[in-house]
This record gives C-alpha cells, structure tokens and sequence, in this order.
C-alpha cells in the first residue's frame, strides 16, 4: 500500500436481466426472470504514485468506467478493497470528495439554462472555497483554457469543445490532488482534442495532481500518459510503460519498400510476411530478430529506392491485443 | 453546539445560493416567468367546482360545513405549494437521475448528499398557486369558527410543520425506491393520486381506510389534521402522533437511502 491509489482484487459484478426480443418475450420476462451476473470488473490490482498521469485504455465495456467509478466512490464494490488518498472513497467523506474530482466527458454538472459562471460560483460554495484561492484558481484555469469570452454566456449555446472547457473549470475550482477523466475529449474535432490534451498536460504538470485518464483516442493516451492500465473484459491485462506494450505484443517490425523496378512477388514472399503490395510499394511483417537480415537481404537482391523499418503502430497492437489475436 | 451551529450555517448559506441560482434560471427565459402561474389556477378552480356541487346536494359533509371544507383545501393547497417549490421537483429528477446515472455528478460532491437531491434546485413555477392558496384562504377563514388561543395556534404550527415533514420524508422514501427497481415513477404517480384523499374531511372515510391514511400512508396528516387541529375537530394528541409518524418515517427513508445507495448501479456513459 504505497501509491496514492491502492486497488487490491478489486470486483464489481452486475445481475443483468436478459430478456428475448419482442413482446411475448416481454411477457415471459414478467413471470421469469433470466439473469446474468455480468463481471464489470473483475479481480484488478494496481498502485498509482502521486503525480502520475495514467492511461486507462479497454474497449467499450471493458470496465474502465466502472473502476473510475469505484475509485470515486459512486460504486460500492462487490469485493476487494481500494484506498485513495488513504480514504475508503465508497464512505463519501466530505475531506476526500474536496480532494478528488471526476469528469466525464458525457455527462456534465454545468446548470444548462445559465452561463458557466453561475456553476463556478455555487460549487464555490459546495466546495467551501475561500475566495482569493477561488479567483487565483478560476483566472488561471480560464487563462489556461482560453474560455474568457465564454463565462456570461448561456451552457445551452455553447458549442461541445467550450462546455466541455467550462466543465473542467467546474471540476478543477477546489484543485483537487486526485482527478478522474473519463474520455474528456470524446466528440471533440480535432483541434479541440489536441488543445484539452495541451491542458491536461499543463495542468498535471503545474499542480502535480493525479490524473487517471480512460479515452478511445489513442493520441489522447500516446501524447499524455507515460504509463498505461489495459483492461479488457473486466480483467487487467497491461500494466506498465507505454512503450512496453509494443516489446510485449508485437513479435514482429513493419519494412516497408519502394522499389525503382519491378520485381517478382514470389521471390518478395521468400523474404518474410509480405502484408500488402501494390508497385512500387511493398509492406512486410517480419519477427523482431530476423528483421536487419531481411532488410539487407532486400537492399542486396532488390531495385530499392527506398527502406524504412518501423515498430507496429500501438493502435494496431492495442486492437489486436483487445481482439485477442496474435499481432503479426 | 458550535460545530452544529457552523453546520446550520453553512447549509442555510448553501441554500441561499441553491436558491439564487434557481431563481436566475427561471428568470432567464421571460415569458415563462409570466406565464407559469396559470395551470395551479385551473386546477384550483376545478377543485372549487367540485366541492361547489358536492355542496350542492348538502349542508354538510363528514361534519364540516362547505368553508371548512374550503379551509382545508387552503391548507392542503399550502402544504402542496411549499412542497413543489422546494423538493418535489428534485425528488422526481431523483428517479430520473438514477435511471439516466445522472446522480453521479451529486454524489461526488462534498456535501450532505442527501440535502443536495432533496433541496438542489427550487421549482418556482408552481408559485401561482400562491395566489390561489391566498384567495382561497382568505374567503374561508371569516366563515369558520376558530376559537384562537396560544396554545392551539402553537399545535397548528407545529402540525403544519409536521404536515412538511411528513410530505417530504414520505416522497423522499418513495423516490428513494428507484435505487432499488431503477423505474419507481409509477411509485410516486401512486402517492400524487393518493393524496387527493386529503383534500376532503377523513370523517368520510371507513374507520379502516382512515387508520391506513394516519399510520399505513400517513397522508391525513398533510392537511386534514393541521385544519381539523386549528378548528378543534380532533383531540390535541394527533399532534403528537404526527412527530412519532416522523420519526417513523425518518428511520424507514434513512434506511432506504443507505440500502439504496449500496446498490445504485449508475448507468454506462
């Protein structure tokens, strides 16, 4: 129990009720019940160091909300034991809520009728924020977000990207020390992305906080985060540096080939896993040790104009990771 | 003591602001701000209609005399106007909260919980039937005959007070079930309906129905008993039943909080 997050054997189980389509299957449902006891998360362990910022990465319904859910204290788990702060957060105590905050991306706590202003102002109050800490703190986060010409005008008309700013003002007011982002940038274009990113980045930076993120976008978690949790099916099956994950799941390195002439594909097939050609280009899978070979084996016997050999793009290996297949 | 009264304090001082920040919202859209207090006054004079032809037929029903019977549906008119203004509403967003998981944005917050899903907002649109709570009362009460005295002004009081809490704690425990079967809108729909039985004098009732309407489904003591309390129809110790009714009712929707939040599930995002 060293980190500022301990999570030992975490579980969270659902019954889930499975009813057949259709209205006799409605009916049926009535007087018999099937249920399904589905294993949101199941069994996890993991420490997180103060000041660390974290990727949570799965795919739909792996269980990455429901653990930022147990660790917020919105879920009380069906088993195991987690520490933030060194509170129980299932307890809900006033001292550890002050210290903590969770935003996700598809729910917001910004009163819709009203400009953004009035939010920041009554959690203020919930907060119990003194008031020169709650003017530093709201200059320099609208400062830092560049949402100024926003604050006066009303949530509903604001478009995604903006809310979505005003949003993290509300939940970073009281400078939490722990911070939950649940996909911040889903639905976001582009530039919007990369800018949230640039935030996220600063802020973790400036105040030390630590940050737990989960996001489908993978440039969200290659930009920010050093270290990654995979989970999949409830299960964690990654727990370390970024890098790690393409040395541990993918065996092999992409050479990709321009050629000046035409060549004969058989004898580019006796070179390796030749995964897509189409002259003058062609793109091979070969496993990690033999890869210098098969590249000297090209440059001597081929016409090429160009080489290039690179690691499997961790999109790819996370997809295969998640589909269960080999990345090859 | 000091630790209580910063406690009362901070929470008035956070209603304050709960309230300020719903009285800005309403009264950012203008037409709505006016328009608002035309349906409590169409229900209201339904009601009037109503009893009017009841009336019609009779001197008396149940023993009370058409104005006492207008005294009543003042009082009951006034429960119900401090009951949506200031949590009704919230309750039902509560069963709402709960199916969407939107509760989630409530219960990371450093604040009684509780007091936040009971009191977050004030509806100020059913202020209209202040309007119709005071013209109603108005008319009734130099028609009935109140012997005033400190003390059953004081019972009065303290029954109207109990009439709040009872309402409160008695939605509050029925919203409370959508924690346990996700949709308890047909819960609370059930209890609206049901107290339209205190809009009338419970002498009307069979004994066995008006025991369920004090002790089942406390709803007698909304309006029937502070009106009946004020015009010295019913023994003074229905007071203090009403306060064992509370704390009854206290300890049944504390559990049912609790147990509640246990299983809440939220929903996927």
């Amino acid at each position: 129990m060293s980190g500022i997050i301990n999570v030992i054997n975490l579980k969270k189980y659902y019954q889930v009720h499975k009813k057949e389509p259709g209205l006799s299957g409605s009916i049926k449902s009535l007087f018999h019940r099937k249920y399904e006891e589905v294993k949101a998360v199941d069994n996890i362990s993991f420490n997180i160091e103060e000041g660390e910022l974290v990727g949570f990465i799965g795919p739909n319904g792996a269980g990455k909300t429901t653990t930022l859910k147990c660790l917020s204290g919105l879920l009380y788990p069906t088993g195991g034991s987690v520490s933030v702060l060194g509170f129980d957060p299932w307890k809900r105590k006033n001292e550890f809520l002050k210290q903590i905050s969770l935003v996700m991306g598809q729910k917001n706590q910004l009163w819709w009728d009203l400009p953004a202003m009035e939010t920041f102002i009554l959690n203020k109050e919930i907060y119990e924020i003194p008031k020169p800490q709650y003017e530093e703190t709201l200059n320099e986060l609208v400062e830092l977000l560049e949402v100024k010409d926003v604050l006066k005008v009303q949530v509903r008309k604001l478009s995604l990207g903006q809310r979505m700013k005003c949003e993290l003002i509300a939940a970073l007011l009281h400078s939490p020390k722990v911070l939950f982002l649940d996909e911040p940038t889903i639905g976001l274009d582009v530039v919007s992305q990369k800018k949230m990113r640039d935030f996220i980045k600063e802020y973790n930076h400036r105040k030390k906080s630590t940050i737990i993120l989960t996001s489908h976008y993978m440039d969200d978690v290659k930009e920010l985060c050093k270290r990654v949790v995979i989970i999949n099916k409830g299960k964690l099956i990654f727990d370390g540096n970024l890098s790690e994950i393409t040395e541990k799941y993918a065996d092999h390195k992409i050479i990709s080939v321009i050629f000046s002439k035409d060549v004969d594909v058989k004898k580019l097939e006796a070179i390796g896993q030749l995964r897509e050609f189409s002259f003058p280009k062609a793109v091979f899978a070969i496993k990690r040790e033999a890869a210098s070979l098969a590249a000297s084996e090209l440059l001597q016997n081929f016409p090429i104009a160009d080489l290039n050999i690179e690691e499997v793009p961790i999109e790819d290996v996370i997809r295969e990771v998640f589909t269960g297949k080999d990345v090859a | 003591m000091k630790q209580l009264a910063s406690k009362i304090f901070r929470y008035l001082k956070l209603y304050f602001f709960i309230a300020k920040t719903s009285v800005m919202s309403v009264f950012i859209y203008r037409a709505n701000s006016l328009v608002f207090g035309i349906t409590p006054v169409i229900w209201m004079l339904t009601s009037l209609v109503f009893i009017s032809v009841i009336f019609g037929g009779v001197k008396e029903i149940g023993g009370w005399s058409f104005w006492e019977v207008m005294l009543l549906l003042g009082i009951h008119e006034l429960v119900f106007l401090g009951t949506w203004m200031f949590f009704a509403d919230n309750l039902d967003k509560l069963i709402y909260d709960v199916r969407t998981g939107a509760l989630d944005r409530t219960l990371v917050k450093p604040a009684n919980q509780r007091f936040l899903v009971s009191f977050g907002a004030i509806d100020l649109t059913g202020i209209g039937s202040l309007l119709n709570t005071i013209v109603v009362l108005s008319l009734a009460i130099p028609h009935v005959d109140i012997k005033i005295s400190a003390l059953r002004i004081i019972l009065f009081l303290i029954s109207l007070f109990s009439a709040y809490a009872t309402v409160y704690l008695l939605y509050f425990s029925v919203s409370c079930l959508s924690l346990f079967f996700v949709n308890a809108y047909t819960f609370s729909d059930w209890l609206l309906e049901a107290t339209d039985f205190d809009r009338y004098p419970a002498e009307i009732y069979s004994r066995g129905f008006r025991r369920f309407l004090f002790f089942g489904l406390p709803i007698l003591f909304f309006a029937y008993v502070p009106t009946a309390i004020l015009l010295g129809k019913i023994p003074n110790y229905f007071v203090g039943l009403g306060l064992l009714v509370i704390i009854g009712l206290i300890i049944i929707s504390t559990i049912l909080w609790r147990k509640g939040l246990k299983r809440y599930q939220s929903a996927s995002s």
